[in-house]
């Protein structure tokens, strides 16, 4: 193979605009296929910076999804212009009959790491999230009725969430001096999920295996999710017969137990984003934040995210294999802590010990999580498009 | 006369802290003579670059929020000559090159890039020394496996290349200027003079160098030696997971490394093994090559890049274990002198707040903040009381909460 000239230069830009126009017709051949063709004339979108393999690989994957997405063409363009943030293959190369003597080599794009295409995707994801960040967060005044039954939940983050929205929904009041007290808890791997899911969501760029790395380290839970430390707290402050802690193996259980202490109607609970959603948040988090500031990315993520990332629950992931001693230990002494407790515990303890399965993901798959991506990045373009239609823009 | 961007974009270990924090120090002065180096903080361009390229770095990717536009618009704003430097810009993207030539651009501006550049087989060693002080735990020979590998896939690869190839960051940045404005300053070689390099960079600037003082405590990244890297790998492998970065950065890195074992290296230097000697000076050589045909301004010797004679090669994945053991007491010895700083510290600081609690105490003492305290309790327990300080706190309309 011959070192690339100039003429080789010229010849290759040309290739890959043209690649780049093809694809923003919505058109799904990959490189390889496209090579092999006869050249036409294509319409192509720019002549800055040439996109590099991740772009063009990452627009062709969106034309291959779900279903049809609206104004794509515009879309690609948005793609294969926006750079991958952060760390990665520096403008990876298509490959072409004469070889570059410098620089990233040439990589065919279909077979790119997931890694690389989610890379992308974060930034695109950014960029499309980024005028949310000036849409202010609504108000909604707490109405003051005492007469209503008081609860506080404390424990398992989702949980909470999910359960504390449908309470207040049924005219609940949170708090008060009569509060009865919820520790919710469930399966230790889905707390650390949870858990997990609330630290990205607070803007952290963790990784589930390094959640559990350091708590395994310490030989301590989070706080947060400590259920026996939470409930003997609020029992010694507190009369231990408003004290409740709830053990579900999902948010609905939980909020049925709960509705039943406070007798009023469970009803049911709306989908909750997953580890996928996780995991790509946390690639997405510090750009999203270095664009807005982090406390409107807070605030970007609080409302447009679920809406965006929620999807088919996915199995939960197991404890990492070389945590997995230390979970089951630190289950059964959160089991057995429980047992021992003064407030009524609704639920089997031993439901928070993890099993040692072995049909279990103990990490995320970067290829699910990818597919995903492609989902999130289709729908926050729905919403990036309608936006600017309300405002006028082209987007 | 037209406005003047230089933008100095690296590489790492090539003395661009020293050179950041001559211009820093140096800024009212250079200001006198036209030059702009715009920054508030001697890291304002690290900032401005990791937002520029949306980088994360342990956290303090937080603080760059904007810093990228505020930075251009110093440089838009400022009529003569300004200057940019940060090593880390030389792993940019052709995209993020694009958007920073054009945000420091205001049509008639003569944007100048500058590359310094050292000899491959000196920063292979200090690249890996830097990943260890930067907590990471990869062996040195998993580290120049990764170097040659040909896919480039894993990170510590696409950052190493993305910061040093030479050939390919002068690509991507220089790919849309003239080539007399794309400027390689080559790193002397060992034994050259020291204020040599400087001399080299303030000709690119139009700088009389010997206008500028080298003064003793500008920053210098000095090398850990073969045991000390070797220390230091091992102890992040210990650290890592249990102690946050804003705690590795003041208590490993700054402590550990910058103010002792770095200090007092005792140690062979890092080299290379003899292969991936012959691997990266045939590698130099097509650079050289390629760069004699390229016309850039090159200040200093294209040679410079071609590799010195072989080090004598010490592994640091297997150290001699008297000399680890030795490195590894003098590290325990700079950590328990660290801890006592700090412990006298604590116990200071608990004396003023010791202080502080008496003053609190006598404030707290009149019989309206007693009365105050009583109510205050009593509407924990009643919903009356509760309802009646709620009311009271609403109508006195402040944020504090304490009465």
């Amino acid at each position: 193979m011959s070192p690339m000239d100039a003429r080789d230069e010229a010849a290759y830009a040309a290739r890959v605009r043209a690649w780049a126009g093809d694809l923003r017709t919505g058109s799904t051949r990959t490189w390889r296929d496209f090579l092999d063709a006869p050249v036409t004339d294509v319409q192509t979108a720019d002549d800055g910076p040439l996109p590099g393999a991740a772009q063009l690989e990452l627009v062709r994957r969106l034309a291959g999804g779900d279903g049809p997405i609206p104004r794509f063409a515009e879309l690609a363009d948005l793609v294969a212009t926006t750079a991958g943030p952060g760390r990665g293959l520096v403008d990876a190369p298509l490959p072409w009959p004469s070889r570059r003597t410098v620089g990233t080599p040439a990589v065919e794009p279909d077979e790119l790491p997931a890694e690389e295409l989610l890379r992308a995707s974060a930034g695109v994801l950014a960029r499309l999230l980024t005028p949310e960040a000036a849409i202010p967060a609504p108000r909604r005044p707490a109405a003051w009725r005492p007469w209503r039954r008081g609860f506080t939940l404390l424990g398992a983050p989702t949980t909470v969430e999910l359960v504390r929205g449908a309470l207040l929904q049924r005219g609940l009041r949170e708090g008060g001096s009569r509060t009865t007290w919820f520790v919710l808890g469930g399966p230790l791997e889905d707390l650390m999920a949870q858990r997990w899911s609330a630290r990205v969501r607070a803007g952290a760029g963790l990784r589930w295996q390094r959640l559990w790395r350091t708590a395994a380290t310490n030989d301590r839970l989070p706080p947060a999710i400590a259920l026996p430390t939470i409930a003997r707290y609020v029992s010694d402050q507190f009369d231990p017969a408003r004290v409740h802690v709830v053990l579900a193996e999902e948010p609905g259980q939980a909020l049925a137990a709960v509705a039943e202490v406070l007798g009023v109607p469970a009803g049911t609970l709306g989908p909750t984003a997953d580890v996928l959603a996780t995991d790509l948040l946390r690639r997405v988090n510090p750009v999203l934040g270095l664009a807005v500031g982090e406390e409107a990315r807070r605030r970007v993520v609080d409302r447009v995210w679920p809406e965006i990332a929620g999807g088919e629950p996915v199995a939960p992931l197991g404890a990492p294999a070389a945590q997995l001693d230390w979970a089951v230990a630190a289950g059964e002494r959160m089991a057995d802590a429980l047992r021992a407790g003064r407030y009524a515990v609704h639920g089997d303890p031993a439901l928070v010990v993890p099993t040692r399965r072995s049909d279990v993901r103990r990490v995320p798959d970067p290829d699910a999580v990818l597919e995903h991506a492609l989902r999130v990045v289709a729908r926050a373009w729905q919403r990036y498009t309608q936006r600017s239609t309300e405002r006028g823009v082209q987007p | 006369m037209a406005r003047k961007v230089i933008v100095h974009v690296g590489a790492p270990k090539t003395g661009t802290s020293f050179v950041q924090d001559l211009l820093f120090g140096a800024r009212p002065r250079l200001a006198g003579m036209g030059i702009c180096y715009p920054a508030d903080r001697f890291d304002a361009h690290f900032l401005a670059a990791l937002d520029l390229m949306q980088l994360t770095w342990g956290g303090l990717e937080r603080e760059a929020g904007g810093s990228w536009d505020r930075l251009a618009a110093q440089v838009r704003d400022w009529p003569e000559t300004a200057i940019v430097s940060h090593e880390i810009l030389a792993t940019a993207s052709r995209a993020h090159v694009a958007k920073a030539l054009r945000s420091l651009s205001t049509g008639d501006t003569e944007i100048h890039v500058v590359l310094t550049a050292r000899d491959l087989v000196r920063q292979i060693p200090a690249e890996w020394q830097e990943n260890v002080k930067h907590r990471r735990i990869v062996k040195y020979a998993d580290f120049l496996a990764h170097l040659q590998d040909p896919s480039r896939q894993h990170g510590v690869a696409s950052w190493f290349w993305g910061v040093q190839e030479v050939p390919d960051i002068l690509d991507r940045w220089g790919s849309t200027l003239p080539r007399e404005r794309v400027h390689l300053v080559t790193v002397p070689p060992p034994g050259s003079p020291p204020d040599l390099l400087w001399h080299r960079f303030a000709q690119v600037l139009g700088l009389d160098p010997d206008e500028f003082v080298l003064e003793d405590d500008v920053r210098t990244n000095a090398s850990l030696g073969v045991a000390e890297a070797a220390v230091v790998r091992r102890l992040n492998e210990q650290v890592n997971g249990v102690v946050p970065n804003h705690h590795y950065r003041a208590i490993v890195r700054e402590a550990l490394v910058h103010q002792n074992l770095s200090r007092d290296r005792r140690s062979a230097r890092l080299s290379v093994p003899p292969e991936v000697w012959a691997w990266a000076a045939d590698l130099s050589r097509s650079w050289v090559s390629d760069l004699a045909l390229r016309g850039y301004d090159v200040v200093g010797d294209l040679d410079d890049l071609l590799p010195a004679e072989p080090l004598p090669w010490v592994d640091p994945d297997h150290p001699d274990v008297e000399e680890f053991s030795d490195t590894a007491v003098r590290a325990l010895t700079a950590m328990t002198v660290e801890a006592a700083r700090l412990r006298d510290r604590e116990v200071e600081l608990q004396h003023d707040i010791e202080d502080l609690i008496d003053k609190l105490d006598a404030a707290h003492s009149t019989p309206i903040y007693k009365l105050k305290q009583r109510l205050v309790a009593k509407a924990r327990t009643s919903p009356l009381a509760a309802r009646g300080l709620g009311i009271y706190r609403r109508l006195r309309g402040r944020n504090s909460r304490s009465t």
